[in-house]
């Protein structure tokens, strides 16, 4: 099956609130990277959340290999979808290890119980994402940087076709955003279909197959190479600059001077 | 968590053991062994009463516990328990309206769960219509859903029988199981054992629902399915032991944190844990409230002397009343 996500003529606005997006449109084939771009507020996490079921749109559809994601079931949907969000886990105090398996809940029934198959994956998960130390320690006791990863390896063990990540390096030092980065392109060969959201536009074009930007109420969807300076400063609504590191562009924020 | 288990364990039979033997006709064990099956002889009879007791006892125990620690997860709040959210109060009026209409068991039990349930929905209900977000909403609308309640078994009471119904009310209402027979616990025992079954055989689910809603669905679970299914368990659990024994206060709110304490969060151990140490907390408590008086000692209050202590020390020595 192809696991390729699209979403048609979306809009979604909060009650007596205007619109956040009308007239959205994605396509992200199977094995490919989509990184979400936009300032804070504008509505990146809502639209995430339309994608995924969180939020049901004021009109338009989403679909997973043709299928429309209304039409699922929560079992149906975590099996083909799973989601990195930025409070994943938050106020559990359950050890990691108890926390990764309950991403195999839905395999089993109401009485079901984890059983070795569940734990191997749990244990392949963590040692995807390089913190196999931490499956005895409890959510409660991990700093910022290793929650994030934990809270991926939770979607791997989860076994979705499609990850939807929130912000997943925005707690991480740069070492774990390199593990992080890696991790995903990693996954893209895999064949792992995956939407991801950052501010930080270096690692878009890092990582991505294809940008979307959002913006006054507008989605547009762009190849990498569009991305330029001046597309960044519209967005963001600030000076900056492009320097060339080979073939690829990194982005500066100008007019902050050394102190 | 096996060791854990096995102590816990071996401890309940080593009480079940004393409870058999103590009490104001007091056996040596030997006699107890010679007794048993024995029915036609003094010590044989009081043998087979008290083991009745003892199942009894062991199985709200265990229920009380089990509700509690269902409560806290399904509600992701450590202040939840059979008490804190009314459900027991509300329980003991549907019981009490029960008795007022002279009806038989069964229906006293019927009617016990479902003013129990009316009573967690009523809580459930205040507690999100607050309009601030914390974990005192669900304790401050247990207040007032129990405060009602207590006003309407307060109103039963003055309508009851004082010759009969309303001592039969009072009784009932501090906790104590010196009126269980073996009728009662033929009726009670097999709804104790299937809610309570129920439950252990579902906790893996209950560590998902302590997370958030869109964690939960996220999972691929119904939060309302799962969690109305855990909450009707833990109420007919609560109900039911209200039924067998009246109000018995503390061991819901405190033996989950206590059995949390040994084994951490995960709800695979903690039922089952939670299960075994109510039930020998509740043996301990209704052996020494039966053995050093003539007239039993109401449970409530040699519950709350053990639990408030307990729940200090709890509150002292880890994070306070995480799950």
């Amino acid at each position: 099956m192809d696991y390729e996500l699209t979403a048609k003529n979306l809009a979604f606005a909060y009650p007596h609130r205007p619109a956040l997006f009308t007239q959205a449109q994605l396509q992200v084939p199977q094995g490919h990277i989509l990184v979400l771009l936009g300032p804070n507020g504008i509505g990146k996490s809502t639209l995430l959340g339309c994608l995924t079921g969180r939020l049901q749109p004021l009109s338009g559809q989403v679909c997973i290999a043709g299928v429309d994601l209304a039409s699922l079931n929560a079992r149906q949907r975590a099996a083909r979808l799973a989601v990195v969000a930025q409070t994943g886990g938050r106020g559990s105090t359950l050890s990691v290890q108890d926390y990764l398996l309950l991403g195999r809940v839905s395999q089993h029934g109401l009485f079901g119980q984890p059983d070795a198959a569940d734990r191997q994956c749990v244990a392949q998960a963590l040692a995807r994402v390089g913190q196999s130390q931490l499956a005895p320690l409890s959510l409660a006791t991990l700093s910022g940087g290793q929650k994030q990863l934990v809270m991926i390896a939770a979607a791997l063990v989860q076994a979705a076709q499609i990850l939807v990540l929130d912000e997943p390096t925005a707690a991480l030092d740069l070492k774990n955003q390199a593990l992080v980065l890696r991790l995903l392109q990693s996954l893209k060969h895999d064949g792992k279909t995956i939407i991801v959201t950052t501010h930080d536009p270096n690692q878009a074009t890092l990582i991505a197959d294809s940008i979307a930007i959002l913006q006054a109420q507008h989605l547009e969807q762009i190849t990498v190479s569009q991305l330029s300076a001046a597309r960044l400063e519209a967005l963001y609504q600030t000076p900056i600059d492009a320097v060339w590191h080979g073939q690829r562009p990194v982005y500066l924020i100008k007019g902050v001077d050394p102190s | 968590m096996m060791r854990k288990m096995g102590i816990a364990l071996a401890l309940l039979v080593l009480v079940c053991g004393v409870a058999i033997c103590v009490g104001n006709y007091a056996l040596t064990p030997s006699q107890v062994l010679q007794a048993l099956g024995h029915t036609q002889t003094p010590a044989g009879m009081v043998v087979a009463l008290r083991v009745v007791r003892l199942v009894a006892v062991v199985l709200v125990g265990a229920g009380l516990s089990m509700a509690g620690a269902t409560y806290q997860a399904v509600f992701a709040n450590g202040l939840a328990s059979p008490n804190v959210l009314g459900v027991a109060t509300g329980a003991s009026v549907g019981a009490a309206f029960a008795i007022l209409c002279g009806w038989p068991l069964w229906a006293v039990e019927g009617c016990a769960f479902i003013s129990g349930l009316a009573t967690v929905s009523l809580t459930l209900t205040l507690s999100r219509l607050l309009p601030q977000k914390q974990t005192l909403n669900l304790v401050l609308a247990g207040m007032i859903a129990g405060g009602l309640a207590t006003s309407c078994l307060g109103l039963i009471k003055y309508i009851a029988d004082p010759q009969d119904q309303l001592q039969s009310i009072v009784f009932w209402e501090l906790g104590s199981f010196a009126k269980v027979d073996q009728t009662a616990l033929t009726v009670i025992a097999p709804v104790l054992s299937l809610a309570g079954g129920f439950l252990l055989a579902a906790r893996w689910r209950l560590n998902a629902l302590t997370l958030d809603d869109d964690a939960i669905v996220a999972l691929g679970l119904s939060p309302r399915a799962n969690r109305n299914a855990m909450v009707v368990a833990a109420t007919l659990l609560t109900a039911a032991s209200v039924c067998l024994c009246g109000e018995v206060g503390w061991v819901g709110l405190v033996v989950p944190h206590l059995a949390r304490s040994f084994v951490g969060s995960d709800n695979r151990r903690v039922l089952p844990l939670t299960a075994v140490i109510g039930a020998t907390v509740l043996l301990t408590a209704d052996t020494f409230a039966r053995s050093v008086s003539v007239n039993d000692i109401p449970l409530s209050i040699i519950t709350g002397f053990i639990g408030v202590p307990v729940l200090i020390v709890i509150l002292l020595r880890r994070q306070p009343l995480g799950l």
